[in-house]
């Protein structure tokens, strides 16, 4: 607000800006006061091996977005290829990436194989599940669930230094001879064993992400069983809570045959077994030596049969996060809460019995089809359910469009989009036509690009004030998201016309060699212009997120004014602390949002008890954006 | 300072960090140890020796078992029902193990349950590869290409050379 | 637990139910946990047993494990392993007793069994190789190995966190005896867990 501006504080008025310079010496103060407490916490234990799932979240997230950077910023190298091939890079980046990946500055094919496989792992693997899981997870679920800490906190470092470690190594295998994983994020054998050293260090990376990520389920489920404050039932979690628990299954139970199949691989590279490679296979014209009597299809089932959960996993935190932030901004409870955790679970238990419509085109025979045809069909019900129950939860609400609100929002026909296209691929005869073609592309890009993303976003701006006590940029963050917005559709949805012409995935050329692609490449240029001009739009973002942490409005601890527990802990609880002075009871649902009766506010927090007398009116204009216990303003 | 003179008689959601956290469930509220007849919580020493009586019994049946899992394999069999007695003992032993040695038939609801979960989708997990490896020459005739190489030579006499 | 206690031991935050079961779920931490992480191991083994069953069932020929396999070793083996179980359950019995010295000794017992284990591994994978028999030699071999290769690796680690805990059970006992034994229950639990893959893994591999 302006400085000039008069606020009151206490039983004075003052200028905003003397009142905003009061509050950070309070804050500094108070701050020093604890320090001198107890003895001193080394910097390592404190920040780089901490066991405070608080700054472990942080870590998590500030890696995860490195990550996603980098990844997208392969993407880009990727579409400039796509949408003029042969043409040289740039004189900085021809430099930057060096001769033996673009000579005289034109991408190689086997460069672009490369950047292919790494843009899906990384994202994958190494961007979006450490930050929905890692960051949002580890930071929220204790808090929501009013607990002082994960159950294992030594072992959620744990699984952060073995993510790190992994991550960096899947990095470094670009500078290894050969360079990086060239075969797909998807490792088909016999081309991935066959491949260059890279592919070794692909499952080296994988195997520490894997065990990273058993550590932290097994954290995750325990926390969410055994630490619940009183009085918080289960069907009174918030449904983020409930969405992090099913995660934490799928990839507890999924990882486990990927890891072995990793370990099969691996063995098939180095030791020469035939796991994956058939007998008789010839290579460049000499028949392989090898005993043989492998097969590559059981690569694929037991891949798939992770990587079908796995993106169960990219999206149900995503959706327990829009949950939360439509709750708060409509002012209302979620419609249909039951129906949401119903279909939450039964959608992760159908995960598991999905995973050959990958494999539709493998020539496995009509009945096993039909089989995963029809598993894949009732899967799509409650995702359905749970869409239909967020949109519904619209309806009547007092909606706030704020900006987590307004990526929420976005979030919904996003997903619609992504989930329906996927119907046809669903579809064993639709799926002949569609599979490996830039369709599927389109398909899941909508589902986690505007989809996960968006609420990832989303997440970021609501829950800023209460990590850092500050909050972002309401005007920067909008056109964040309109630009954001506008340029992913530009991206994706021309992929789906596409797809529907026969364009095949992982081309380097595009498909500019094929007749059937030629009315179609041509939005190659449109898409990849897209891309770029999206890249442009995050960095506001960029900017705004770190330039808030220092310099953004200080806020109280529950600005959004919202019902769950994490919001009952002062803005960014101090480390190694514990999160409550007092364990919180809670006595109510988790969105009691405009309770009929109940005038002295229009929302009850979770831990707040029957019998209190009621809340001070801290509504000004109708339930608006004002942080609540706050200030009244002079109008001037 | 505002921050820190909040009343809450007001309901005011601010709370300070800090402070040790209290066991919603504590021991006094909840004693455990006095509902629970489950003998692998009583710590009594009667009890203690009874159990110890039982895994010394269940060890004796293991090894007996294990006996007739060698034994058995001498017996000719067709290759389905011999598979089929071997996992048969195998899953007597195993049980033993689990329910006797890791205390499964006193455990609780919620392990069962993961248990249970985890075992359907360790089926699943069999059944997809194995069904679709046993139909493939039927759907597709040719499809194996072992069956139209010359058998590779037997193992059972040293190699050299081979593979790598 | 009071203020001062939690304020003084400045690092470490005080986590419910570590100890002591939660009533609803009647469980304490480490027991739900170490479940859950016999629930994940089991997917891991099942997709060896998963990639087993395919290559044997897609094979032309497919040799008899007991022909090739040295079959007396690993039943000795199997003596071994279910011996060790009851060693470790009994170590268990003995630390809810309070008697730390019989707990101690059926622990040491319990480690020396896993380096029984592992040494008959060592004498038939090296008697193996000297003949030339490689995991690329043929998938039997490849899945041999990898199956038992892992299992062993799964052996190493018990011992590792059975030697652990000897080293530290004195001063552990004296301070915290219900979680020392809670955490050789857990373990426990693990190693039961370790001896049921290898029997099945034994009739699989070696007999059928």
């Amino acid at each position: 607000m302006p400085p000039q501006r008069q606020v009151r504080v206490g039983n004075q008025w003052m200028r905003a800006r003397d009142a905003q310079r009061a509050l950070e010496e309070a804050i500094r103060v108070s701050r020093a006061e604890e320090a001198s407490h107890g003895p001193h916490q080394s910097f390592i234990s404190k920040y780089v091996f901490s066991v405070d799932h608080k700054w472990i979240g942080i870590q998590y997230g500030v890696t995860a977005l490195t990550f996603l950077l980098l990844g997208f910023s392969m993407m880009l190298l990727m579409r400039y290829q796509l949408a003029w091939p042969g043409k040289p890079f740039p004189e900085w980046i021809a430099k930057f990436l060096g001769q033996s990946n673009a000579p005289g500055g034109v991408m190689l094919p086997e460069f672009y194989n490369q950047l292919g496989a790494m843009h899906g792992t990384v994202m994958v693997f190494l961007a979006i599940v450490p930050l929905a899981v890692g960051a949002f997870g580890n930071y929220l679920v204790p808090l929501m669930i009013g607990a002082p800490d994960m159950a294992f906190p030594k072992l959620n470092m744990m699984s952060y230094w073995l993510y790190l470690p992994g991550g960096l190594l899947m990095m470094l295998s670009f500078f290894v001879p050969g360079g990086a994983p060239n075969s797909g994020w998807t490792s088909y054998p016999p081309l991935s064993i066959i491949a260059t050293h890279g592919q070794t260090i692909w499952i080296l990376g994988m195997i520490f992400l894997i065990t990273s990520s058993l550590l932290g389920s097994v954290n995750f489920i325990v926390t969410i069983f055994q630490l619940r404050a009183k009085g918080l039932t289960f069907m009174r979690l918030p449904f983020f809570v409930w969405a992090q628990l099913v995660t934490s299954f799928l990839l507890l139970l999924a990882f486990p045959p990927l890891e072995a199949a990793a370990v099969l691989q691996l063995m098939d590279r180095v030791a020469g077994t035939s796991f994956f490679m058939p007998s008789g296979l010839v290579v460049s014209g000499a028949p392989l030596d090898r005993s043989g009597g492998g097969s590559p299809l059981l690569w694929q089932h037991l891949f798939w049969f992770l990587a079908h959960p796995e993106v169960y996993v990219l999206i149900l935190p995503g959706m327990g996060i829009i949950s939360e932030i439509i709750a708060n901004n409509t002012r209302k409870p979620l419609w249909g809460y039951r129906s949401l955790v119903g279909a939450g679970v039964f959608l992760g238990f159908m995960s598991f019995v999905v995973w050959a419509h990958h494999m539709f085109l493998t020539g496995m025979g009509t009945a096993i089809s039909a089989f995963f045809q029809t598993t894949t069909m009732i899967i799509s019900i409650p995702s359905v359910i749970i869409l239909t129950a967020l949109i519904i939860s619209l309806w009547g609400g007092s909606i706030r469009f704020t900006v987590p609100m307004l990526f929420a929002l976005a979030f919904l026909p996003m997903f619609g989009i992504g989930g329906l296209t996927g119907l046809p691929l669903g579809l064993a005869a639709a799926d002949i036509h569609l599979h490996d073609t830039y369709y599927v592309i389109a398909h899941f890009h909508y589902v986690v690009a505007p989809g996960t993303i968006f609420a990832m976003f989303a997440g970021i701006y609501y829950w800023f004030p209460k990590v850092t006590g500050r909050q972002m940029s309401e005007l920067w963050g909008k056109v964040h998201f309109w630009a954001s917005l506008i340029f992913i559709n530009g991206v994706f949805f021309p992929m789906f016309l596409q797809g529907l012409a026969g364009v095949s995935r992982r081309l380097y050329d595009g498909g500019a060699q094929y007749e059937h692609a030629k009315s179609a490449i041509h939005t190659n240029v449109f898409i990849s212009t897209c891309a770029f001009l999206l890249m442009a739009a995050q960095v506001p973002f960029i900017i705004n997120f770190f330039y808030s942490i220092f310099k953004g409005r200080r806020v109280t601890s529950n600005v959004w004014d919202a019902t769950t527990l994490e919001w009952a802990a002062t803005t960014s609880p101090p480390l190694a602390h514990g999160n409550f002075a007092v364990a919180p009871v809670v006595y109510r649902g988790p969105y009691e949002y405009s309770v009929p009766g109940y005038t002295a506010a229009d929302f009850i927090p979770q831990h707040v008890p029957d019998d209190a007398p009621p809340a001070p009116d801290t509504s000004t204009r109708g339930g608006g954006m004002l942080p609540a216990g706050a200030v009244a303003q002079k109008e001037s | 300072m505002t921050a820190t003179h909040h009343d809450h008689s007001e309901g005011n959601p601010d709370q300070h960090a800090g402070g040790p956290p209290v066991e919603p469930f504590s021991e006094e509220a909840h004693p455990t140890h006095h509902h629970d007849h489950d003998p692998a919580h009583d710590n009594s020493p009667e009890a203690v020796r009874k159990e110890v009586r039982k895994y010394i019994t269940v060890f004796v049946m293991l090894m007996i078992l294990t006996l007739v899992t060698v034994g058995i394999s001498y017996i000719e069999l067709p290759t389905w029902q011999a598979i089929a007695l071997g996992l048969l003992v195998a899953t007597i032993k195993g049980s033993l193990v689990a329910a006797f040695f890791m205390h499964l038939l006193s455990e609780r609801k919620l392990i069962y349950a993961v248990l249970v979960l985890t075992v359907f989708f360790f089926g699943m997990m069999l059944w997809g590869p194995w069904h679709q490896r046993s139909n493939a020459e039927k759907v597709w005739p040719g499809y194996d290409l072992n069956a139209s190489q010359p058998a590779p030579k037997t193992p059972t006499e040293p190699q050299s050379g081979s593979g790598h | 637990m009071d203020a001062h206690a939690a304020h003084a031991d400045h690092h470490e935050i005080e986590i419910p139910y570590t100890v002591h079961s939660r009533p609803d779920t009647g469980l304490y931490n480490g027991k739900l946990g170490i479940w859950l992480f016999l629930a994940s191991e089991v997917m891991l083994f099942g997709a060896l047993f998963s990639t087993l069953i395919l290559l044997r069932t897609g094979a032309p020929v497919w040799p008899e494990g007991s022909k090739i396999l040295n079959v007396p070793l690993a039943t000795l083996n199997t003596f071994n392993l279910i011996a060790s179980s009851v060693t470790v359950v009994l170590a268990w019995a003995n630390l809810r007793l309070g008697n730390l010295k019989k707990g101690k000794f059926y622990l040491a017992v319990t480690l020396f069994c896993g380096f029984v284990f592992m040494g008959i591994k060592a004498v038939e994978y090296g008697s193996k190789f000297s003949h030339g028999l490689l995991p690329s030699t043929h998938n039997f071999y490849a899945t041999y190995y990898v199956m038992t290769g892992l299992h062993g690796l799964h052996v190493v680690g018990g011992m590792v966190v059975f030697a652990y805990l000897l080293m530290t059970a004195n001063k552990w006992y004296a301070t915290k005896p219900d979680q020392f034994t809670n955490r050789v229950e857990v373990t426990g639990l693990y190693w039961h867990f370790v001896d049921l893959v290898w029997i099945f893994l034994f009739p699989i591999l070696y007999l059928l």
